[in-house]
């Protein structure tokens, strides 16, 4: 992908090129627009689908190029992103590095930084975020820190512009940290041994390069064989043999273990804490909505609350005023007779207000029925968001998935999910691997519910005895642990730690919740509201070809033999394809209609939630993960759907289960 | 430079600079993703500034 709006960027600028460095999430892409404005390109970093953001940056000495390196927490890279940093930092030997850091963290921020003096690479730090750290108590002695260190220490507020001026003044005092690691003597014999092997050419850079190899760093691998002499990787791997017996424990975590400490030691110079006052209830409340055990209460109310308020009150009392109301008693009688009156063919007629008509069907399901119902579900998430509690669902969520195994940073587009899967889709790029990108996105597509279509089920099982509730959620929260679990077998590996920081308990305030809930009510109308009229003209043009009653007819054996459903059930089917709350909106008719019963519909509703999100999801997921990736996902949910459907309405039926 | 909070984690950060990337089904319907935490949300609209501006106007 190239986003290039900047003719000159072609050509390499004299000045050597700056490269921004840090942890995850510490404020980087806000530095580094604010050096290079607009002109910027971005392209994957080869081999890779890690984007890196280049720019030049007008406002520093010399117009220099700027590097966005990804964020990263080691030169140890764990994840696609940090090797790509630490990768780099190594094409880029004369850079300047720029390392942005989060002041609040300041012992993260400098274990990196002394990775960084390992390979004698010169840099500015700007120690970011200082508004936060002020207001968590939190005081750094910058110039402490800067006597110590030797190299520029910069505060600063990139979200307020605040302190960023100092950067293009003290870029040429840009020099190596002295932040000098004690490591034992065996690990600096190894490491003067292997560092005699590498190339002259790297220069201060063997230090880090020799410390990293005895560290077992495997994505150096190719790199190794090439830049060391015969046999010098036969000659590190005893070397690391003979640290592991001599210490006890493997070369790396001897070499972390000396890092740390010295960064522990600097800290005690520089960092200061002040302690805060006992907590209050607000606190108390957030810490139990994080705790394993109590956690699982506070879902559980947050969970009834929802189903108070959007099953019952959002789909019962907005659903009876609208559609009987509204639409039933004045916008379809007044179209109706508009109709009769304007249109003389009857074919034209039913196009908008037959069975399968524009007005009658597509403008009265997305606004008579989905949308009371979404604007409530709107209305709690955004209660959900400004109380601070979907952060603290995030933290819950994490424990389970790492006791499934999966990655920790998984949480967030599972969460996101719950908004829209389309967005979560794309937020997938956060992940570090393509499996866990691949996985995640398989997650999402089989069984998380959006906002609307979580709306109309809840809608429905509001109607019902609560065990269709815990049916329903068992069903789609087993498949997704299950296939979560397995899935998450068949790729092991160690995964990410989730790092979110969690806001404090606020009180939601009443019109931040109504301009969110606007700003999503119109969001969803724009996306779904076509795909409705779509959806209806599929189903007007197949019942006016005849087409629908043998499409019925051929789905009979599934719909009606194995889901035990009407045969009216396969429209609900047909244009959930397009959009799941369309299809839930369909089964909510004929459950109001009184043609579902109670197993019938957690029967559909299961079904239903498993599939493809929506259209929009599908074209997300292509663009995302590729067109034969996205064809078989679709190629296991679909059928996968309904198998589920049908052990379900198997078992509930042999069960005699009554909802 | 306008500012945006981002509903998850809390931090501020300005929403020209946040990725921006629109569904395919509804090129004008934007949304922001905060380069914190990676949280994506709608992107406030002509419609809603103007409720807000409403609201603000309403507790003056």
């Amino acid at each position: 992908m190239d986003m290039s709006r900047a003719p000159d960027l072609a050509a390499r600028p004299a000045s050597p090129p700056v490269l921004l460095v840090g942890n995850p999430n510490v404020g980087k892409s806000v530095i580094f627009g604010a050096l290079t404005r607009t002109y910027v390109t971005v392209a994957n970093y080869p081999g890779t689908t890690v984007e890196i953001i280049r720019g030049r940056a007008l406002s520093l000495p010399g117009a220099p190029e700027v590097v966005d390196a990804p964020g990263t927490n080691s030169l140890t890279p764990q994840s696609d992103d940090e090797r790509v940093a630490r990768d780099l930092l190594l094409a880029e030997p004369d850079a300047v590095v720029l390392q942005i850091g989060d002041t609040k963290n300041l012992r993260r921020v400098l274990y990196l930084t002394a990775q960084l003096a390992e390979l004698g690479r010169r840099q500015l730090l700007v120690l970011n975020l200082q508004d936060e750290a002020r207001d968590l108590g939190v005081r750094v002695e910058a110039s402490e820190l800067e006597r110590r260190l030797g190299v520029p220490v910069i505060p600063a507020t990139a979200t307020r512009n605040a302190g960023l001026d100092a950067i293009p003044r003290r870029l040429s005092q840009a020099a190596v940290a002295q932040l000098e690691c004690s490591y034992p003597a065996v690990v600096e014999r190894a490491v003067l041994d292997v560092a005699g092997l590498l190339p002259a050419e790297l220069g201060a850079a063997r230090r880090g390069l020799a410390l990293m190899l005895l560290s077992g760093d495997r994505t150096l691998g190719e790199w190794a064989r090439e830049a060391l002499p015969e046999g010098g990787v036969g000659l590190v791997e005893r070397r690391q043999a003979e640290l592991k017996r001599a210490l006890g424990i493997g070369a790396a975590t001897a070499i972390a273990r000396a890092r740390h400490r010295a960064v522990a030691e600097l800290l005690r110079q520089v960092f200061h804490v002040q302690k805060a006052r006992g907590g209050t209830l607000r606190d108390r409340l957030g810490e139990l909505s994080m705790h394993p055990i109590w956690g699982v209460p506070v879902l559980a109310a947050v969970l009834f609350l929802a189903y108070e308020f959007v099953g019952v009150f959002g789909a019962g009392t907005l659903v009876r005023l609208v559609e009987d109301g509204l639409f039933g008693k004045v916008i379809n009688p007044a179209a109706t007779a508009l109709a009769n009156k304007l249109v003389p063919w009857a074919w034209l007629r039913d196009l908008f207000v037959g069975p399968y008509g524009v007005v009658t069907m597509a403008l009265t399901y997305a606004i008579a029925i989905v949308l009371p119902v979404v604007g409530t579900f709107f209305i709690l998430f955004g209660v959900l968001e400004d109380s601070g509690y979907l952060p603290r669902l995030a933290v819950m969520v994490n424990r389970i998935f790492r006791g499934m195994g999966l990655n920790g940073k998984a949480v967030l587009p599972m969460i996101l999910g719950l908004g829209c899967d389309t967005m979560a889709t794309l937020t997938t790029r956060i992940l570090p691997t393509r499996k866990e990108r691949v996985l995640v996105t398989l997650l999402l597509a089989l069984g998380v519910p959006c906002s609307a279509q979580l709306g109309v089920v809840l809608a429905m099982l509001g109607s019902m005895a609560p065990a269709g509730t815990l049916i329903w959620g068992g069903v789609v929260a087993g498949t997704l642990f299950g296939v979560g679990w397995a899935a998450a077998r068949l790729m092991p590996g160690k995964g990410s730690d989730f790092l979110l920081e969690v806001p404090p308990v606020r009180v939601p305030s009443l019109s931040n919740i109504l301009v969110k809930t606007v700003a999503r009510t119109e969001w969803y109308l724009k996306e779904a509201l076509p795909l409705f009229v779509l959806g209806t003209l599929l189903l007007f043009v197949l019942d006016v070809s005849g087409m629908l009653p043998r499409l019925e007819a051929l789905a009979a054996p599934l719909v009606v033999g194995l889901l035990g459903l009407p045969a009216q059930a396969t429209d609900a089917f047909l244009v959930g394809f397009l959009r799941r709350d369309y299809g839930a909106a369909g089964f909510f008719v004929l459950r109001r209609g009184g043609q579902l019963d109670g197993v019938q519909s957690v029967v559909a509703l299961s079904v239903i939630t498993l599939f493809v999100p929506c259209i929009a999801n599908l074209f997300v997921m292509i663009k995302e993960r590729g067109f034969k990736t996205a064809m078989a996902m679709v190629a296991f949910i679909v059928p996968f759907a309904f198998a589920v459907g049908a052990l379900l309405n198997w078992v509930l039926r042999a069960l005699r289960v009554h909802l | 430079m306008r500012e945006v909070e981002c509903p998850l984690c809390g931090k501020r950060f300005p929403g020209q600079e946040a990725c921006v990337v629109g569904c395919p089904f509804a090129g004008s319907c934007q949304t922001l993703c905060c380069p914190h935490c990676h949280y994506r949300f709608v992107e406030e609209s002509k419609l809603t500034r103007w409720v807000g501006r409403l609201l603000r106007a309403e507790r003056a």
